[in-house]
């Protein structure tokens, strides 16, 4: 008997469990660990890819998993997606804090507070990124900001930089955003540039991810939080180190990792047209129906 | 120079041009034009005049440390123990005047290119700050020199010889005191400076007796010097004078490099750095620099002004050079030193320190900044924004429990919107949910909704009773998900008209 994955209340029980024990043992859920690059791991710089647990995003990538120290690019349709762009990138740097090193170096542009608030420490830390692990840094101009973001991605004691912006800025043309991308790779922090708002402008990031919400409209048989996990329809539009495409994602507070969605979760493996991945978390479990 | 006193335009200041026609201070305008039609006057800007004398202040600083302001045309500087830096053969070599070399020196010097400036002064050196000031306002001017920068100096212990001859208004009295004094016929320092202190004191005051005790040195006069005194300096003086970044730079090295053994002798590094550079016109550049550890490294200490000048871009204006480069330690902490391990945890930490500080010397130290926890309830007052190079990061504590359920909600949003906006939202029961909003001109319909949360802001900070917030996570038909609040609730203002709260959005979600 296959149970259905459902918010079965046997399922939920064993996440709940399984997460207890990750958290006591104090170790990672087994399919969001990194594989180490040896050669990437040799120069203290941490892995090179990171594995989000989710075969249907990591599969798009060449060799399964993002790629780490380089340059991403997020963008969202309009500001009043802000939440959505930075719960993405939140998640993400979550996933690369718990396994690198150094601090988030957090970019903002001067009136970027204004049009989509602030970063709140609060709802980071809830992501499982530490607030004491952030430095936030107020440019005054675009250029400045990209001064910044190429001294954070050289600096050591540094793991990932966030710049965020509206719309697209002039000054990050392809050459700047190239010089970006080399100083990361050189760097080995990750960089992320999240545009509010953001059109098509070109950039010399490896992979542009179109963030919106995901809606989940409501569930009734949550009473506690109808509203359920925060979620995102990810569009890779541009991938240079792999294949584009368009995947829906969940985030699950209690593992700190990715999820696929619970109602959209296949049954059966998706076969492959790409690179086996890992094992997603939407593994196969059998329960007796009551 | 005019200026309007008692209703009339009076001259408060005159060149020596004007003097040689005999015109005196204090005059009314009219009656000065009366005679001379052809006068140019010009009103008096008080606030230009102290900013320049400010600056003078500022540039004098080349001399000594301890430099003061003055009533509003003077300056008072302590030069004990600088003067025979000045000497240039043989500190001490006394002058035929008394002076020793060094003293003379310094104040030819000042009075040359003040003079050059384009300024008129006249300076005094003296055991004490009174006997100076006695000297530099009421001495007899030389014949033919009237205007010109003078200088004139006494040698220690011999006040007495100088200063005797001079009107007891030399002494720094209030007006009614020197017209008393005039009355019984007291008008020298000759007259007071010898006489019994008790009848003089009980009868034109104890001021009088304190001046001249501080005349004489009796009593000690402190100054209070414009700026902070650093703790160490280092300056290089230029016959000719530099102008080019690259040696700005050299210099700046060159100074780190023999303030970093000064500190280094002291177990210290600097926390705080000042670069002042001294254009030859008399503008003072100076250029503060914080780090967020003790440093002394000349390298890394050149790296955070090589970030500021380039910051400061085409503001840096080296004009025609600088004759005078000083670099000063403002604040000095304990120098921890620290044994590399495998682990490279402590090098992590200085990379991290290194980058803050190079970012601030550029941005602005507030610029970069770090998340503080705050003891409040009120998500706004939650968290502070406090400059990192200045914060001890072991107060960064964030509480970071893992939800054990996999639906806990997310109580906090990622975003916060500060000051909050106010929406229009409708809701189906007076204190319910909303049904929909209106923000920034958009509509938004509820889907799901989370809540409420109410929050009340603290009673003892308001004079008014505070009103509670309900606080709602509500999903539109799109998967955006904001932090709505209603502030107050529906009730009857004064038994007759039903006040309607109002709602206001203050987050965004994932």
């Amino acid at each position: 008997m296959v149970a259905v994955p459902r918010p079965d209340p046997d399922r939920t029980l064993l996440v709940e469990l399984r997460s207890r024990v990750a958290a006591l043992e104090g170790r990672l859920s087994s399919e969001a660990q990194l594989q180490p690059d040896p050669a990437s791991a040799a120069n203290g710089q941490g892995p090179a890819r990171l594995l989000t647990g989710v075969a249907g995003f990591d599969g798009l990538f060449a060799a399964a998993g993002m790629p780490c120290g380089t340059l991403h690019e997020a963008t969202s349709a309009e500001s009043r997606s802000g939440g959505a762009l930075t719960g993405f990138a939140a998640a993400l740097l979550s996933c690369l804090a718990a396994r690198r090193a150094g601090a988030v170096l957090w970019v903002t542009e001067p009136d970027g507070g204004r049009e989509a608030g602030a970063p709140n420490a609060e709802g980071l830390a809830r992501f499982g990124l530490d607030p004491a692990r952030v430095v936030l840094v107020r440019a005054r101009c675009v250029a400045e900001m990209l001064w910044a973001v190429e001294e954070g991605v050289q600096a050591k004691g540094v793991c990932a930089v966030v710049a965020e912006m509206r719309g697209a800025p002039r000054a990050l043309d392809l050459t700047a955003s190239r010089r970006l991308l080399l100083r990361a790779e050189a760097g080995g922090a990750t960089a992320f540039l999240l545009r509010h708002a953001g059109g098509a402008a070109p950039t010399a990031a490896v992979t542009r991810f179109r963030i919106a919400a995901r809606l989940s409209g409501g569930r009734e048989d949550r009473r506690l939080a109808p509203l359920g996990r925060p979620g995102w329809r990810v569009e890779l539009q541009r991938n240079r180190d792999g294949r584009p495409g368009t995947v829906e994602l969940e985030w699950d507070h209690a593992m700190r990792s990715f999820a696929a969605p619970a109602d959209r979760e296949p049954v059966v493996p998706r076969t492959g047209d790409g690179p086996a991945g890992a094992p997603g978390t939407g593994r196969v479990v059998a329960f007796a129906r009551r | 120079m005019i200026a309007t006193r008692k209703g009339t335009e009076r001259i408060v200041a005159l060149n020596a041009a004007a003097r040689a026609l005999g015109i005196l201070v204090g005059e009314p305008l009219a009656d000065a034009r009366a005679r001379h039609p052809g006068l140019a006057s010009d009103a008096q800007a008080p606030a230009e005049e102290a900013a320049l004398l400010a600056a003078l202040a500022d540039w004098c600083d080349r001399y000594t440390p301890l430099v003061a302001l003055d009533g509003d045309d003077g300056l008072l500087l302590d030069i004990t123990g600088c003067a025979h830096l000045f000497a240039r053969d043989g500190a001490g070599a006394i002058q035929d005047d008394g002076l020793p070399a060094g003293e003379r020196v310094l104040m030819d010097d000042c009075l040359r290119r003040l003079g050059d400036q384009g300024f008129a002064a006249r300076a005094a050196v003296a055991d004490t700050p009174a006997a100076a000031w006695a000297l530099a306002r009421h001495a007899p001017e030389p014949d033919g020199l009237a205007g010109a920068a003078v200088g004139a100096g006494i040698a220690p212990g011999a006040w007495r010889d100088a200063l005797v001859a001079l009107p007891v208004a030399a002494l720094r009295l209030e007006e009614a005191t020197v017209d008393a004094l005039a009355r019984v016929g007291l008008t020298r320092i000759a007259d007071v400076v010898d006489r019994p202190r008790g009848p003089l004191a009980s009868r034109f005051g104890r001021e009088l007796v304190r001046r001249i005790d501080r005349l004489r040195g009796d009593e000690a006069e402190p100054i209070s010097p414009r700026l902070a005194v650093p703790l160490l300096a280092a300056d290089r003086r230029f016959f000719e004078p530099i102008s080019r970044e690259e040696d700005v730079r050299g210099v700046i090295l060159a100074l780190a490099e023999r303030l970093s053994r000064d500190l280094e002798r002291r177990g210290e590094g600097g926390r705080a750095f000042e670069l002042a550079l001294f254009r030859v016109d008399g503008v003072v550049n100076r250029v503060t620099v914080g780090t967020s550890r003790a440093l002394r490294e000349p390298a890394r200490v050149l790296g955070l002004f090589a970030e500021r000048l380039a910051a400061l871009g085409d503001d840096f204006d080296a004009g025609f050079g600088f004759d005078l480069v000083r670099l000063c330690v403002l604040e000095a902490q304990r120098f921890e030193a620290f044994q590399s391990d495998f682990t490279q945890a402590g090098e992590q930490t200085e990379a991290l320190d290194a980058l803050i500080d190079r970012l601030g010397a550029r941005l602005g130290i507030a610029r970069v900044a770090r998340f503080l926890p705050c003891d409040s309830h009120l998500p706004e007052a939650r968290q502070k924004l406090v400059p990192a190079a200045l914060v001890d990061t072991t107060a960064l504590v964030w509480c970071s429990e893992t939800p054990v359920a996999p639906d806990t909600p997310q109580l906090r949003p990622l975003r916060l919107i500060d000051p909050p906006e106010p929406v229009e939202a409708v809701a189906m029961v007076p204190e319910g949910p909303p049904l929909r909003f209106r923000w920034r001109r958009a509509l938004y319909e509820v889907r799901a909704c989370e809540g409420p949360e109410r929050l009340v802001p603290p009673w003892w900070q308001s004079p008014q009773p505070p009103q509670a917030r309900d606080y709602y996570r509500v999903e539109d038909g799109e998967g955006r998900r904001f932090w709505l609040y209603r502030e107050g609730f529906y009730e009857a203002d004064a038994g007759v008209e039903l006040r309607a709260p109002r709602w206001f959005l203050q987050g965004l979600y994932a």
